[in-house]
Formats: C-alpha cells, structure tokens, sequence
C-alpha cells in the first residue's frame, strides 16, 4: 500500500468518510468528527501508522488534510509517493 | 446580585481575543445599560458562548434579579424545545445565526450578533412566582437533554466563588482564559472566582488545537489555567512537558477522574516550568467545588480528591446512612457546605420551591478517606459516565433508544460510551452511532456499539452489565 493510501485510510476510519471527500476543503472542524477529540484520534493513529512522534507546533498546525501532508514530510513521510 | 468586584474600577475585568480590555467600571456600566431588557423574577434561556455579548448578557440578567437557565450557544434544537415546553421561559436569549422559529416569541432585540426572544402573550395559567433565593439554574447533564436542572442560589454562587479564590489564592492580579463551556458549571466558577476578586479573564472561543489559542495566551499573560481530564490528555499530547505555558502559575483539573499515572505526568511536567497543579473535585449539585488536593500533596498522592473546600465538610455514610469514622472503610460521599444546590428542578412549578437540601448534598460517588483525612473515589452508585467532562446518564441513553423501538444497554468507563444493542447484525450500528454522537452532543469516537442477537440477562431479567463487558 503507498504512503497516500496510508494516509487516505487513516482519515477515512478516523472520520468515517468517503475518500472523494479528502482535498483541501476537509479542514479542521468542517465535520462534526473533526472536533478536538477527533483531533486528539487522528494524530494518535497517523502517529501509529508510519511510526513517528510529532512536535507540539505540528499538532497545532495540522489544520487540514492538505496541511497534514506537507506536515508528514517533516517525519520523512512522502504522501505523494 | 452583583458578581463583579468593586474594589478595582480601572483594572481589566475582560480582554477579547481581538486584544480589547474592558476595565471592571467599562464592564459594570455595560451590564447596567442592558439590564433594562429583563424584568425582575421572570425565567430566562441564555445560549451562552465565551464571547463579550454572552458574558454581559448573564451578569445583566443576574443584576436584574431575573432568573437565567444557562445553555450551550450550540444546544441541539430538539433539546431546546424540550426544555422550552417544560419550563416556559419568558424570555430566550440565543446566538443570531439560530433562526428557527420558536412559536409564541417575537424577536424584540438584535444586537451584536445575538436574539433576544420574548413572549408575545404571557403563559397560561401563568406560573406561580420563582422562588426568591433562586438565582440560577444549571443542567445536571449537557447533552442527553435530561430536563433536569440545579436550582442555585446567590449565596451558593458567591460562597464557592469565595472559597476557591481563597484557596487557589487568586487576586487582582490573576488572569484566566476560557477553555470550558461557559454554560458548563466548571467553567462558569472559572469566571466567578475571577470576577469576585478583581481578576481578569480572557475570552475566547478557542480551543488548545487552534494555532491563535497559544500566542494568546502568551501574549494576555495568563496566570490560571484549567481544564477536564481530557485536556490534560490534549496537553499531554502536546508534549506539556516543552510546551510554553508563559505566565501560567496554577493548572487545575477536575470534572471526572484523571488517571494517576497521568496526574502524575502533569505534576513533573509542571513542577519543572513552576507551576502548580491543583486536582479538584466538585459537581454541578454543589455551584461547583467541594474538595481539592493541594499541590504539595499531588505528587504524593496522585489517586486522591484531597480535603473539602473552605467552608465544606466531607463525610461518608454506609448504606445504613450512618456516618463511617474509620480509614479505608468505604462509604457514600457526604458534602455539607454553604454551596450545596437548593435542589432540583424537573417543571416549572418545581421553580417555586425553597432549600430543599438544607446544605447536604449525597454525591453518589463512592470514596474512603486515609489517615491524614484525604479522600479518595472508589466508584459510583448510580449509573453514569463523564464524556470529556459531561455527564451522560447510562439510563437516559438506554431510554432514548427504547423511544426509537431499540432493546439496548449502556455501559462502559469514562470517555467511552459503550452500547450492546440488541440486533440481528452489525448494519444499522454506523448511521446509530452518528445518530446517537449528534443527540448526545458527544463525538462519534467516543461511541462504541455492538450488536448482540440477545442481551445477556440475569434470572431477575435484569441486564447482566459484568457479562456485556465480558462478552466483547
């Protein structure tokens, strides 16, 4: 499975959404899941699946599911691989 | 009655998240001005929001000597309807973007982003009249819609006002910020200490995953922060130990169980940036508080409740009721103070009635107490759990869902609701459970269903709760 589909997986079980759902329009709080407890899950599993710890600042900063890849790179995980 | 400190008229009393600074005489002149909009002794909804407009509008209700019910600004529709019908408030106060109908009110007052609803004709057979001690109700559960409310008075708001500045030490100089609902009991003592003893608090609707929410509190140089368990586990996940928590001074936490391990945690984390962490204990029933562990004694004992409040007593009863006197013996926890809750309110008339706890409030919770007099929750007698800080009754959700022709039961530890339903198969559970996180205002993660073809039962037909756990 890429890094992408990896990705795209996590959002899809942590929210349970559609994968057509997931551009740069699915932000923080734009669904009722994505309130800090769903926060607090996303980054607990995204952390868990390509084994990383993320910094405070990232935490705060992964604001969408665009600004999360950008955010993995930091952790040598490449999305768009 | 007046909440806001005389003693500082040119100190700040609130500073918004824009940076304006209201000063205490700024603060008490807007009160003043709005207070025109209530008439005495009648009920009012307040949808309340950690915003300037909420925070007038509460205290100018209460200067009035009108009586407010205080609700979320996003309470679910079908909850406020409920509540509507069964109390019949004179007045509803509710955020603009809301612009449902509410038959019999007219809109008499738009202002700064917000409706003031009010009665068209008067309530028949009208009510008879509000008791004269009660000062504020406050719901027992936030989400559930469970009607049941906390009929408090003045002197219950002041005195634990009172009790926790003097014993976290606030003074004028002190500054908190908004990180619970304003609605919700704890955070509302948050604002009450603070304005009782000339503090300020910052006023936000953020949140601690909102990038603004740091640098302002930074920049608003902080010194009280507080939160539930499930904050603490955000700030964990933060990495609390190299966060920059500025001029914080106190963290405290209370409003269900934070682990020991956890407690823990925070203490070291907080003792290397010199703050102190203070575990509390309270419930809506008693204004707020009733006990806390100083932090001296945290890192030692990180399970403990610690001592009543200034003004409180702890005691516990065994099933009997008779007082227990012996360490380590476990019994009901008994609180006695001058913040314990007029009583309950399930209709309108219940509105009229007086003190009927005379300051003794049975919390349902299970404790023993050590040697040196701290006390410790063992366990609860009535079926309930805290979802990040709300009470959801376990017997309310299971009638819930029998209204919707569904056998199930509810169970579970605290942040994560369990439900055993009764069902052929697994189909419908994932558009129940977004169903069930929208009613129960909770989020979908916390919610885990099951289908079981058939509730196990006990031989009294009653639900066997040891063996749904067991069985999953």
């Amino acid at each position: 499975m890429s890094n992408k589909e990896r990705y795209d997986q996590v959002f899809e079980k942590c929210f349970s959404v559609q994968p057509s759902v997931l551009d740069e329009k699915f932000v923080y709080n734009c669904i009722p899941a994505w309130d800090s407890v769903g926060h607090m899950g996303l980054i607990a599993a995204l952390e868990e699946e390509f084994d990383i710890m993320m910094d405070t600042e990232d935490i705060i900063e992964f604001g969408s599911y665009t600004v999360g890849i950008e955010k993995l790179k930091k952790y040598g995980v490449d999305i768009s691989a | 009655m007046n909440l806001l400190c005389p003693r500082f008229p040119q100190r700040p009393a609130l500073v918004l998240d824009g940076g304006e600074v209201l000063s205490y005489s700024e603060l008490q002149q807007a009160v003043q001005s709005f207070k025109v909009h209530w008439q005495a002794r009648e009920l009012v909804f307040l949808l309340l929001d950690n915003d300037l407009g909420s925070m007038v509008s509460y205290l100018s209700v209460l200067a009035a000597g009108a009586v407010p019910l205080l609700l979320a600004a996003g309470l679910p529709e079908h909850a406020l309807r409920s509540l509507l019908d069964r109390y019949q408030p004179e007045c509803v106060w509710r955020p603009a973007s809301r612009q449902s109908e509410l038959p019999g009110f007219e809109t008499v007052l738009s202002q700064g982003g917000h409706d003031l609803l009010r009665r068209r004709q008067p309530v028949v057979p009208q009510p008879g009249p509000l008791h004269p001690d009660l000062a504020l109700l406050l719901a027992t559960s936030g989400s559930t819609g469970t009607p049941k409310l906390v009929r408090l008075s003045a002197q219950n708001l002041l005195s634990n006002a009172d009790s926790i500045a003097h014993y976290l030490q606030l003074d004028e100089h002190d500054r908190a910020i908004t990180t619970l609902p304003f609605n919700y009991s704890y955070g509302l003592s948050v604002i009450h200490s603070h304005l009782r003893v000339g503090a300020s608090v910052v006023l936000t609707r953020l949140g601690l995953f909102d990038g603004a929410f740091w640098p302002l509190l930074r920049q608003q140089q902080v010194t009280r922060f507080q939160g539930v368990p499930f904050t603490y586990e955000m700030l964990l996940k933060l990495r609390l130990e190299r966060l920059d928590m500025g001029s914080v001074r106190s963290m405290t936490v209370a409003g269900g169980r934070l682990a020991p391990e956890r407690v823990l945690q925070v203490h070291q984390s907080c003792q290397a940036k010199g703050i102190d962490f203070y575990v509390m204990y309270g419930q809506t029933e008693a204004t707020a508080r009733m006990a806390y562990l100083s932090p001296a004694q945290v890192g030692l004992k990180p399970d403990s409740i610690g001592r009543a409040i200034p003004g409180g007593q702890l005691g516990l009863i065994d099933e009997q009721g008779r007082a227990v006197s012996e360490a380590g013996k476990t019994g009901e926890l008994v609180y006695q103070g001058p913040n314990v809750c007029l009583g309950y309110a399930e209709s309108r008339a219940d509105l009229q009635l007086g003190d009927t706890q005379q300051g003794v409030l049975r919390t349902g919770d299970l404790a023993r107490f050590d040697a040196d007099g701290c006390f410790y929750i063992e366990g609860r007698l009535h079926r309930f759990l805290k979802i990040h800080g709300v009470r959801v009754s376990l017997a309310a959700v299971e009638q819930l869902l029998e209204r919707r022709g569904l056998t199930a039961a509810a169970w579970g530890v605290d942040d994560r609701l369990c439900i055993s339903v009764q069902a052929p198969d697994d189909a419908g559970l994932p558009a129940l459970r977004d169903e069930l996180a929208a009613l129960l205002n909770v989020n979908r993660s916390t919610l885990t269903l099951y289908a079981l073809p058939e509730l196990p039962r006990l031989d009294s037909g009653k639900i066997d709760y040891p063996h749904l756990s067991a069985v999953v």
